[in-house]
């Protein structure tokens, strides 16, 4: 297949694109702040991909390949409104979570924690994804996005404490609705 | 607190996330593939059909003429590989272990037993590496087109330059982490990286005189023209100026090859020096207002980049320029019956002018891919020959030069 797609064969094309297109959004979800931002990122990756196929050198999954394709292509998207540099100091409208138990992640829904994400400031959901999903370290992440290491830990540390802060209020707020209910 | 056990601690949640794309996304993908591959294929219509009318006009007025001087040949199919510039040159980082395609669970204790994979620095010159992008390179570029990845890098070379200078290393710190498994994503360059422009050239002749004795005589020097009895001053001065299209192939980052096609006028002025020979400046040697030569020009040559810094870039370049000769325009004094002044007319004429132009170059690159070019330098002309009614001066040096927009494809 990856040969027929290094001919333009459109219909082999078509096929690695139906078979990987789910993974790769997914990802360009978590960077993105809305659908129609995610599937430019992903329009852009998969264009990327198929010009560069010839460059697969088989030594690898394919899918891991491709993977790393949409994460620096979502990179790319971050140094184009290099948002990270203005984001302000205040964190409007959320204070400082109470709990700074992790868990609080587990129990969420996926898509629900996904909503939580991309609500976050771009910079904010960047290095979230970065740190907390992909698993790069602080000074891959400076490298990456041309920030300190410093910047990298504040900006997690306050990303995390946003989403923890966001799915407090909803448990408060949810539980407000239950009690109002049962009235 | 946070601490390490966060990185990476979604990752398990995510790995097997899949979202549902759009009906159109598809199409879109392919009408972005298609876009590219007609582009490139206008490009190389377009220059072959350029290429296609050069040969055709040379070969028109050159039909009786066997020598080629000057005439280089062009080797369309030349596959060049572009050697980039490499931050770090001895090194690219490859792989020799793969494990899966999803994201691997990450805890603590999996990193501190390190990881199954290994990574390698092997020196470039192996096979296959000698001129190879760095994938970093590739993703980076803000751009679609592989070719322009040299360009992009250069020129956002201020902003990444903290990641260009770890680039490699990065490479290999990032796929020794077992969260993604890590590839092989080094990028062979396909070369073919053309620029084309459009300006204007101006150039004065330096010493391009002459002295006419009192029997009509043409001497170049003053000390002939008193051999010859004295005579009077009359100069001609002549200056080329014209319209180019410039061609040019990036062999790398610094050096082109460029070419092009130019149409130049050339005027000729009378210059008087001494009151008494006013008879003789309008006798029937002089017999001309105006007076001007046509030509197309096909420059050959090599420009070399050897200070770049931001958008500023400075070098230096050679051509060889080969100049055909077509009409000249005369707008005579007076008739055979010496009534006058008379209106000008045009004649197909034939000629060949061979000039070494050395110079240098000064660009500034609006963006990406325009640019501003002034290229000042000289012209000297060993072989000129036109067959033109007047028998001027033959052209020998020059200074001037052109400035032109040059675009980047």
């Amino acid at each position: 297949m990856v040969a027929a797609c290094i001919d333009q064969n459109r219909q082999a094309q078509h096929t690695l694109y139906l078979r990987f297109v789910g993974m790769m959004k997914g990802i360009c979800l978590r960077y993105a702040a809305s659908e129609m931002e995610a599937e430019d990122i992903l329009q852009e990756a998969f264009i990327q991909a198929f010009k560069n196929l010839h460059t697969y050198s088989n030594k690898g999954a394919l899918g891991g390949w491709l993977r790393k394709i949409t994460v620096h292509k979502a990179l790319e998207q971050y140094r184009k409104n290099k948002s990270i540099h203005r984001i302000k100091e205040e964190v409007i409208g959320f204070s400082a979570a109470t709990s700074s138990d992790d868990s609080v992640f587990d129990q969420l829904a996926l898509e629900d924690l996904l909503v939580k994400i991309q609500s976050l400031p771009v910079g904010y959901r960047t290095i979230f994804n970065l740190y907390a999903i992909e698993g790069y370290t602080h000074v891959e992440i400076a490298e990456l996005l041309g920030v300190s290491e410093g910047t990298s830990k504040s900006q997690f540390s306050r990303a995390r404490q946003q989403l923890i802060a966001l799915i407090e209020e909803e448990k408060v707020n949810e539980n407000k609705r239950i009690a109002y209910a049962k009235r | 607190m946070q601490n390490d056990s966060q990185k990476g601690m979604l990752g398990s949640r995510f790995e097997n996330f899949n979202a549902e794309p759009s009906p159109g996304l598809w199409d879109s993908i392919s009408s972005g593939l298609d876009e590219k591959k007609k582009r490139r294929g206008i490009i190389w219509w377009w220059l072959g059909s350029g290429i296609a009318a050069i040969g055709l006009i040379a070969a028109s007025i050159y039909s009786g003429q066997t020598s080629s001087a000057g005439l280089a040949k062009w080797n369309s199919t030349h596959e060049s590989k572009i050697k980039r510039e490499q931050l770090h040159p001895n090194f690219t980082a490859s792989h020799s272990l793969i494990e899966t395609d999803s994201l691997v669970n990450i805890t603590n204790n999996q990193l501190n037993s390190g990881s199954s994979e290994t990574t390698h620095l092997q020196p470039q010159k192996q096979k296959d590496t000698q001129d190879i992008i760095p994938i970093e390179d590739v993703l980076r570029a803000n751009l679609d087109r592989e070719e322009e990845v040299i360009k992009a890098t250069q020129l956002k070379r201020v902003n990444l330059k903290k990641l260009e200078i770890a680039a490699p290393q990065l490479i290999a710190l990032i796929e020794s982490k077992s969260t993604l498994p890590p590839v092989d994503l080094t990028v062979k360059n396909k070369c073919h990286h053309w620029e084309i422009g459009f300006g204007l050239s101006s150039w004065q002749g330096v010493g391009s005189f002459g002295y006419k004795s009192f029997n009509e005589i043409l001497v170049d020097s003053a000390a002939a023209l008193d051999l010859m009895g004295g005579g009077s001053n009359v100069y001609t001065t002549n200056r080329p100026i014209g319209l180019a299209f410039h061609l040019g192939y990036h062999l790398n980052d610094r050096l082109r090859l460029v070419s092009g096609l130019s149409v130049e006028s050339t005027q000729f002025k009378k210059v008087k020096n001494d009151a008494i020979s006013a008879d003789f400046f309008e006798s029937t040697a002089g017999n001309f207002q105006s007076f001007s030569t046509y030509s197309i020009g096909v420059p050959i040559g090599v420009n070399y980049d050897f200070f770049k810094r931001n958008r500023l870039r400075f070098g230096v370049g050679l051509n060889l320029i080969n100049e055909f000769v077509f009409a000249e325009r005369i707008k005579p004094l007076y008739d055979a019956n010496f009534v006058g002044p008379m209106s000008a007319n045009n004649n197909f004429i034939t000629g060949y002018n061979l000039g070494i132009n050395p110079n240098l170059h000064v660009s500034y690159h609006l963006s990406e891919k325009i640019k501003i070019q002034a290229t000042p330098g000289l012209r000297w002309y060993p072989i000129s020959q036109a067959a033109t009614t007047y028998d001027l001066p033959q052209r020998k040096f020059y200074w001037g030069g052109s400035v032109a927009m040059i675009w980047q494809l």
